[in-house]
């Protein structure tokens, strides 16, 4: 796609600033465009979408109106049409009807959805053997009938033509029975140690899949099993390890919370149990009656969320100082003496304490996962200082068999393949030769190893680098089991059998444990026969309850005590804030493609981000003032660059700048999960791989500003960015 | 100054306008005839099956309920067309040499659907719901005609939507008791207008005629 005959949309901010101060009063409007009125705007609007008239491929002469003409004239001949006969149908009838199918109706069934390890619960319509919509489950605490976009676009992605169909050896079509055989092979040459054997996988809460790994581990007692998440819970695990001395899951009731402050943490949107947190938090939002109060939410934060949107009082301020802003307030509650100052007008900060100090025991604050482990430790302790543990939050075992830092977990893996350590290596999900930090170079790692065998949805980025590749089962596809985000258990029961040869991750361990053949259903199922008090029959009602509820009744993870540390006010107490005269870098899951996974699903690329309304796209966001102060406006490409010393080279990235008000100043919001190579016909070549400038010792906000140098390139290529 | 149109064509235009009229009419007249005519509707048209099934035989001479095969009747907008299975509950006790029916008995042992030919197809841009129909008194053979008198099944209306508007501005004309719906052979009473009024009341028969309710 050409981008420089594109017209650019100026954006004259002066204008808008003149226009909202001489209105005055309330003003609502949607866009800054909008907002300046200047005449290119208009004339943009008039054209609607002049990219998309350019981009059908019948040449510049056709517009708007000429589209409305061939409308017309294809609506008036689509009648013609009816004047042929009706084709002849058939009807194929079941030769044995399964059980409770009625031709016509629906069935529902209910599973779970896990994302990044944490489970949604689910209930899926099924249309003759075919799932078609997914809606939330009312009996999974995860959900209580809610869901967000990624599960309800899943459907999408179960028949995403693109997904991988074939077991691959080298590129070529290869089979299942090749891949046992080989894997029989790896067994007996790596037995009985198994010396250089390396699993990698997401983060693991499935009890069935940790134990088979576990006993697998235990089998060949060299190997070695790594987890890594893109963008998942290693900041709040490692806050957890720092506030209480061990990995603990903290779960949030924000109905039991009057007062919450959230430090650049948006819990209606994403994070674990974020579904629950929306209805918990919307519920204290309804005046039901004449005793309801409402609950006040402030929202201090870097880029504008749903959630800073929900706020009373938000605050945008750049990542790296909202570590400052939280030991700030955690010394004006007076839980933890801090010296620190942060850019936050101390009057805000001492009536946010005020308003915490007054609803003790009613109040909550919580932290971002992007926040560095120290300010969820802050977090941790404030809300012990406000007697919130046991009422607004409580602290449970981690919902993961295993909890590691994956970053850390991910480095042990480069380092091994670095020195040639790596005999096999079995990628069980996950994608790290995209979705890595860059420093680690895992691609080039990875050929290191002797043996690569990767499983995904998608014949994808890592795939390409693997010597075997083996279809994944879609989760509609396979048996499982996940926790929730208080640690309830839910099967993941499958809809349809494996639409091409897709395998769970439970039969291809399996198979390296010497168990090839067994089924996932019978993986699942011994491993709770084996775990449950409820034995022969007792077991199967058991089960078929489970099965039919979706959760396994009373599995939620027991509270258990904790108390924060008290040397947390002196580790704390370092001095920091960012430099505000660099800019900062800050990596956030993108609100719909996530970390890449869901880059190939068109429903939520064609989805409107939140707040920015981008689509099929990522950006350097920056706020109003920045943008001046760069002299870039929405659609300039601007180059960040991220200076590796181990590497001595300097990485780079271009990205389309989007100017979003409400942005914190001098810092530049990057989504992840886009410029995906080898996502599909859908995902390939949508936006920029921010993963590119992203560094394993700040993996998902540069606070500090030195690390990342970002220089504006301004080469105005015009508007690179879709919008709508 | 000469004439510029010869004297004959007065009479050409004449016989054109009014040949136009006449032809344009026969025209309009041969469309509308075909557009009605079996061919075309493949109403009255018996549609070649796999196995020859005579409704005549097992509905009419043996007087199984047209709920014994068509399961869903009551239950869904499908009224369903029956498994292999429910065909052999019979079939695998009597006439089980039949050579008429080898395809029933080998799709029941290799596994493999019957393929039959559908006879009663509406477009897919209309909504249509077999359980509202029985429940609201709607007789299978108001609909399907004399379907204890067919040896092989063919289509007994034209499935236009003139056809279904009929009985949906007018249902008193064709309701008949709940009890009488699957009985094939049921002949409206002299009095039908009469009791149909009645049954309307009776059933909450709604004349429903609005676009949506089908167009949804």
């Amino acid at each position: 796609m050409s981008s420089n005959d594109k017209p650019n949309i100026a954006l004259d901010l002066d204008a808008a600033r003149a226009k909202l101060s001489r209105d005055g009063g309330e003003r609502f409007w949607q866009s800054l465009g909008e907002l300046a009125e200047t005449k290119e705007y208009r004339n943009f609007l008039e054209n609607e979408f002049p990219a998309n008239a350019e981009n059908n491929g019948a040449g510049a002469g056709i517009n708007r109106r000429d589209i409305l003409k061939l409308m017309a004239a294809s609506t008036a001949l689509a009648g013609l049409s009816a004047c042929t006969k009706l084709p002849t149908e058939k009807i194929v009838p079941y030769v044995k009807p399964p059980e409770e199918i009625i031709p016509g109706k629906p069935l529902f069934y209910a599973t779970s959805m896990p994302l990044a390890g944490v489970a949604t619960g689910l209930l899926v319509e099924s249309n003759m053997g075919r799932p078609t919509k997914i809606e939330g489950n009312p009996d999974h605490p995860g959900s209580l009938g809610g869901t967000d976009v990624f599960t309800q676009a899943s459907v999408l992605t179960l028949y995403d033509p693109d997904r991988s169909k074939t077991v691959v050896l080298e590129g070529r079509i290869s089979s299942w029975g090749a891949f046992l055989s080989a894997m029989g092979n790896v067994r007996g040459q790596l037995a009985p140690q198994g010396t250089g054997m390396r699993i990698l996988t997401e983060a693991v809460t499935s009890p069935t899949l940790a134990s088979q790994i576990q006993s697998l581990l235990k089998q060949f007692p060299a190997a070695k099993w790594h987890q890594y998440e893109p963008c998942g819970r290693d900041n709040e695990r490692e806050g957890t390890r720092l506030a209480f001395g061990k990995p603990v899951n903290p779960v949030y009731r924000f109905d039991q919370a009057d007062v919450i402050v959230s430090l650049d943490s948006n819990f209606l949107m994403s994070g674990p149990g974020h579904v629950r947190h929306a209805r918990d938090f919307s519920r204290r939002r309804a005046i039901e009656g004449p005793d309801s109060t409402l609950n006040r939410l402030y929202v201090v934060e870097t880029m504008p969320t749903s959630t800073g949107a929900m706020a009373d009082h938000r605050l945008p301020l750049r990542a790296g100082e909202i570590e400052a802003f939280a030991g700030q307030l955690a010394a004006a509650i007076g839980g933890v003496n801090d010296g620190s100052r942060s850019a936050v007008p101390p009057d805000w900060t001492a009536a946010v304490a005020r308003d915490l100090n007054r609803r003790r025991g009613k109040s909550l604050v919580i932290a971002g996962e992007e926040q560095p482990p120290s300010v969820h430790a802050l977090a941790h302790a404030m809300n012990a200082a406000l007697g919130n543990v046991g009422q607004t939050v409580y602290y449970t075992e981690t919902l993961e068999a295993s909890p590691v830092n994956g970053i850390e977990s991910l480095r042990d893996l480069v380092n091994d393949l670095q020195s040639g350590q790596v005999e096999f290596l079995l990628i069980l999900g996950g994608n790290p030769v995209y979705d890595a930090p860059a420093d680690f170079d895992f691609g080039p790692a990875l050929l290191k190893a002797k043996l690569r065998v990767h499983s995904g949805l998608y014949n994808d980025e890592t795939a390409e680098l693997c010597h075997w590749h083996v279809p994944a089962a879609h989760y509609l596809e396979a048996w499982g089991d996940s926790r929730a985000y208080d640690g309830t258990i839910g099967i993941i029961q499958p809809l349809i059998a494996p639409l091409y040869d897709g395998r769970s991750q439970h039969e291809i361990v399996a198979v390296l444990s010497g168990d090839a053949g067994k089924s996932g259903h019978d993986v699942v199922r011994d491993y709770w026969k084996g775990q449950r008090p409820e034995k022969d029959k007792a077991f199967e009602t058991f089960w078929e309850t489970s099965l039919h509820d979706g959760v396994m009744a009373k599995t939620a993870l027991p509270p258990i005590s904790v108390a924060p540390r008290a040397d947390l006010a002196k580790q704390s107490a370092q001095p920091r804030g960012g430099d505000s005269s660099t800019l900062e870098i800050a990596f956030r899951s993108d609100p719909s493609a996530f970390d890449g996974r869901f880059a190939n699903n068109a429903w939520l690329q064609e989805l409107p981000k939140p707040i920015t309304k981008l689509t099929w796209d990522n950006a350097a966001m920056v706020s109003v003032a920045t943008a001046k102060k760069l002299g870039v406006t929405n659609g300039d490409y601007v180059t960040l660059k991220l200076d590796d010393p181990g590497a001595k080279k300097t990485r780079e990235v271009k990205a389309g700048t989007w100017i979003v008000p409400g942005h914190a100043d001098d810092s530049v919001t990057l989504h992840l999960g886009y410029g995906r190579r080898r996502a599909g016909d859908v995902g390939n070549g949508t936006g920029f791989n921010a993963n590119f400038i992203r560094n394993s010792s700040a993996p998902r906000a540069h606070g500090r500003g030195s690390r990342a140098r970002p220089r504006q390139v301004n080469l105005r290529c015009g508007n690179g960015l879709r919008h709508t | 100054m000469s004439q510029i149109f010869h004297h004959s064509t007065n009479l050409i235009s004449r016989l054109s306008i009014y040949g136009g009229v006449f032809i344009l009419g026969l025209l309009g007249f041969a469309l509308y005839e075909i557009e009605l005519s079996p061919w075309y509707t493949d109403q009255n048209v018996a549609r070649e099956q796999p196995v020859p099934f005579s409704h005549k035989h097992h509905a009419g001479e043996l007087g199984i309920d047209c709920r014994y095969c068509h399961t869903s009747v009551e239950k869904s907008s499908f009224a369903g067309v029956p498994p292999t299975q429910i065909c052999m509950s019979c079939h695998s006790q009597i006439w089980t040499n039949a050579a008429m029916l080898e395809p029933v008995r080998a799709s029941y042992r290799d596994d493999k659907s019957i393929s039959w030919t559908r006879v009663n197809a509406l477009p897919d841009f209309v909504y249509f719901d077999h359980s509202i129909h029985v429940s609201k008194g709607v007789g299978c053979t108001t609909c399907h005609g004399p379907i204890a008198e067919m040896p092989i099944t063919w289509r007994a209306g034209t499935l236009y939507m003139s056809w279904c508007l009929e009985c949906h501005r007018q249902p008193e004309k064709y309701v008949r008791p709940k009890s009488e719906v699957f009985n094939p052979n049921y002949e409206p009473p002299s009095n039908q207008l009469e009791l149909g009024r009645k049954l309307v009341k009776q059933y909450k028969v709604q004349s429903l005629t609005n676009c949506t309710v089908c167009h949804r």
